[in-house]
């Protein structure tokens, strides 16, 4: 073995501990990249069963959708191992700054110094990693295992949801070139954090190792404290402070560690408290199950008018809707009735003059074309006749639904959108051809004791139209303890109607009967969210034991390089209470420093977040104050405990020896 | 044929008001066989000296020609090279590595060299300085003397242009000090090892064959010791 190999060996034999915490770390970095290549290669494996070899027509997305979370993952492993593990390593090489500099003055190059750093690294990799790669293997396993439950349960929850068939199945499936790439990943990660500090250690010359005589040439700058350490801590405080100062390059690292450690476990809260919100938005207050027709529609422009047109393959018309709901309602207890939606055919003519001033102030209603979307709903005959008694509107005349709901930046926002001067409208289909809907009566919010129209976005103008045929119908009931027997009545009675004869009958047969649960999507998403939590917050925990690995690891280094320190502090009459004090607000300035780093990042990436799931739903960001003081809490927390661990380990030492030993060392 | 050849050897630290001048155009010349003994007191510059001769620091200007090499000329690597196959060092803190056996510290140079064994060389100078129960033992299961004694078998084991010993007795008791100063005559006088002993204490000096005396980065005195 080399000599370089083997001083490597021989200091990582001397220093157990330290060797076991970036045992510790280099295991959990390669055990999370393994986990997640086995995650990105089971998930491939799901999405091959489901559409094919190529993904299908999608099939770039998809990849997409695998590998950019799982190379995101990947980098923000390897960012916070290479900090984690380079300090240590830096510490290491410190500590062996003696022996590193003996070499040199006996004819050690600075690649033979180089080489003794980079060689702790592997002898390190090789016990770290492949330990790493079999708990990564039963950690993929597991959550593989656990997230394939939970895609089964959404996929269980969606079926009545969703128009065309589809079957996901979420199995482990790991490759021998998987475990590879891991153990290459998690190896370049180990090269590249003992590489910086073999460099420092390879230009470090002779006589800086050597200290002729034992005495080490301090810092010459001036060093400044902390005025509000002092006064919180005082002058153990400022001691810290100052201390902190003067080796900043040490403690960087471990600031950037429970930097990392705050900011992930904010964004994880901050993340989590959205998914709450959708989740409450979505949730609907009645107890509803749905039966719902949609017809296929063929996409086109005109090459005339060069307007988007769509074509609905298989309209409904209202003798359909009514006898079904007829027919829906014989089966008794309770009373069934729908609604339809037209959105394809017409787009409406704005006319400003009958704006109301808050539609007039509102961007987005009116589009290029100066026209607006126009939605023909359909009603079942009773509700419509309810809805005509509410508005004192004749039976057969058409009712504007006078009220606009939009998302604004994360803010649901509502106005009344014409004035009641408007007694018609133009409508223009994509030929250009113009139609006139008489308007004869006006439905706000306030008429009716029901509002069955809270559609955020739909169309700016949603007329009810007597008769009127739909692309889409949905008939609803409360059926309570009868659902079973009810979804299996109202499957027989659409089969009358619009029979499904196969798989994909959305594509085939074009259209698609659904009966769900109003609530489904709700479940799904709940159960969605629930697995996106585990998986999240598992992650994090893992991530931060790593950067908890790297603060040990600082603490220690820091507390052995400086007994020397402590030693003279404690024989000048310093208390063993008062280098506690001192110790202690060292922990925290650095747990200060990094909640103050660590709690803007934390909040920054939910509100990024934030921005694009509020141009879909009206969920905003808001400052997770507790989370944030929760977070950093958690932290603070485990900073202290290993500050006291390692107090506790300087109880025993010799004042004398110390001071000796220092000397000698 | 000299050995060692210092001329004009300049080391200036800091700039401005904080220069401190520690080597002011040193010149001197170390023949092979001699054992010469640096004196000066604490500031003089004679750990300064010993940097530049042994190559660890880089000197302001002058020169130091050791066989005939000039070494401020040479790359850094170049110089560890050379270091390890031409120059022996003794320190004051014997300057162990902690991990490796008494055996091993001495054969470093040559596992640095990636160089094989050479086994009864090895033996030879372990059997020399007295080492043979100790050899595979680590610096920290030692004494200060032993310590000492490894430290020389390092410096000897490449036979090196001279050995450049600082301070070797500054650590240890009297009885301990004279004994290690007796295994580097021993080597002076037996095997026609040059040395360079640095010290402050008279006393020792007046064991070598030629007392250099330096203040405040002069040689103030060069004389040859009559036995």
């Amino acid at each position: 073995m080399r000599i370089t190999s083997r001083l490597a060996l021989n200091q990582l034999t001397r220093n157990r501990k330290r060797t076991a915490g970036t045992i510790l770390a280099i295991t959990l970095s390669t055990a999370l990249i393994t986990a997640i290549v086995c995650f990105a290669s089971s998930g491939i494996a799901m999405l091959k069963n489901a559409l094919g070899d190529d993904f299908g027509e999608y099939g770039r997305v998809y990849s997409a959708m695998v590998f950019v979370p799982a190379a995101i993952l990947t980098c923000l492993i390897g960012f916070m191992s290479v900090t984690v593990i380079s300090n240590i390593f830096r510490a290491s090489a410190n500590d062996r700054i003696k022996e590193l500099g003996v070499l040199k003055c006996v004819g050690g190059t600075s690649k033979q110094i180089r080489k003794t750093v980079i060689s702790e690294g592997l002898w390190l990799s090789l016990a770290g990693i492949p330990s790493g790669l079999v708990l990564g293997g039963i950690l993929g396993y597991a959550g593989v295992f656990t997230a394939g439950a939970y895609i089964g349960r959404i996929v269980e929850i969606t079926r009545s949801i969703v128009m065309r068939r589809f079957d996901l199945k979420l199995e482990f499936s790991a490759s021998a070139a998987g475990f590879i790439l891991a153990a290459a990943v998690s190896l370049l990660t180990v090269l590249i954090s003992s590489l910086k500090p073999a460099k420092q250690m390879g230009r470090i010359t002779a006589v800086e190792c050597v200290s002729f005589g034992g005495c080490k040439r301090e810092k010459t700058e001036r060093i400044s404290g902390s005025r509000i350490w002092k006064a919180l801590w005082g002058v153990e405080g400022e001691l810290a402070a100052r201390n902190i100062s003067r080796n900043k390059r040490s403690f960087r690292p471990a600031v950037r560690a429970l930097s990392m450690g705050i900011c992930l476990l904010l964004s994880t809260f901050g993340i989590a408290a959205q998914l709450d919100d959708m989740e409450a938005f979505m949730k609907s207050e009645h107890n509803r199950l749905l039966v719902d027709y949609t017809s296929l529609r063929e996409e086109s422009e005109d090459a005339v008018t060069g307007r988007h047109r769509d074509t609905i393959l298989h309209p409904i018309d209202s003798v359909t809707y009514n006898e079904i709901n007829d027919k829906l309602n014989a089966f008794g207890d309770f009373e069934v009735w729908g609604i339809g939606s037209n959105r394809d055919t017409y787009y409406a003519e704005a006319d400003s003059s009958a704006f109301t001033d808050e539609a007039k102030a509102t961007e987005g209603i009116v589009s290029d074309y100066g026209d607006m979307d126009i939605d023909l709903v359909s009603l079942t005959d009773g509700l419509y006749r309810n809805i005509c008694e509410a508005t004192g509107t004749e039976y057969g005349g058409n009712i504007l639904i006078n009220t606009y709901t939009w998302n604004r930046s994360g803010r649901r926002n509502e106005i009344t959108l014409f004035t009641e001067k408007l007694d018609k409208l133009t409508l223009t289909d994509h030929n250009g051809e113009k139609t006139t809907l008489e308007i004869n009566g006006f439905l706000d919010r306030e008429d009716i004791g029901e509002w069955y129209f809270d559609y955020l976005n739909r169309a700016a103008v949603m007329v009810i139209v007597p008769d009127a045929s739909a692309r889409s119908f949905d008939w609803y009931c409360e059926p309570a303890d009868k659902e079973e027997e009810y979804i299996e009545y109202a499957r027989s009675v659409m089969d009358g109607y619009y029979p499904i004869l196969s798989d994909d009958s959305y594509a085939e047969q074009g259209y698609s009967v659904r009966i769900s649960r109003e609530d489904t999507m709700v479940k799904a998403l709940n159960v969605m969210i629930i697995l996106g939590e585990v998986l999240l917050y598992g992650f994090v925990i893992l991530l931060a034991l790593i950067g908890f690995a790297g603060f040990i690891s600082t603490v220690t280094a820091s507390i052995r390089v400086r007994s020397k320190e402590f030693a003279v502090l404690k024989s000048v009459g310093m208390t063993g209470g008062s280098l506690k004090k001192m110790l202690y607000s060292e922990s925290m300035y650095c747990t200060m420093k990094a909640a103050v780093k660590g709690g803007s990042a934390g909040i920054i990436i939910p509100l990024l977040i934030n921005l694009s799931i509020r141009n879909v739903l009206p969920v905003r960001f808001h400052l997770p104050l507790y989370m944030a003081v929760l977070s950093i809490g958690i932290v603070a927390l485990a900073v202290l405990a290993i500050t006291r661990k390692e107090i506790k380990k300087m109880k025993d030492q010799s004042l004398i020896e110390t001071i000796r030993m220092d000397s000698m060392r | 044929m000299a050995v060692l050849e210092v001329k004009d050897l300049t080391k200036i630290y800091g700039e401005g008001e904080s220069e401190v001048v520690a080597l002011d155009h040193v010149s001197f010349s170390v023949e092979k066989g001699e054992f010469v003994a640096i004196v000066g007191a604490s500031g003089s510059g004679k750990s300064t000296l010993m940097n530049q001769i042994g190559g660890i620091d880089i000197p302001t200007s002058g020169s130091v020609r050791i066989e005939g090499r000039e070494i401020t000329e040479m790359a850094e690597d170049e110089l560890a090279i050379f270091r390890r196959r031409n120059i022996g060092m003794v320190y004051q803190f014997y300057n162990l590595i902690p991990t490796l056996t008494a055996e091993e510290n001495i054969m470093l140079p040559w596992l640095l060299d990636g160089r094989k064994e050479n086994r009864k060389k090895l033996d030879e100078i372990v059997k020399a300085l007295g080492l043979e129960k100790r050899a595979k033992h680590l610096p920290a299961e030692m004494s200060g003397g032993q310590q000492q004694r490894v430290s020389i078998g390092r410096a000897l084991i490449n036979d090196p242009a001279f050995v450049l010993a600082d301070e070797p007795t500054g650590n240890l008791d009297s009885r301990t000090g004279s004994e290690i100063m007796d295994l580097l005559k021993y080597s002076n006088q037996m095997l026609r090892q040059t040395i360079l002993l640095i010290t402050h204490d008279e006393k020792t000096a007046l064991q070598a064959d030629r007392i250099i005396t330096m203040k405040d980065g002069n040689i103030i005195g060069d004389e040859v010791i009559k036995k």
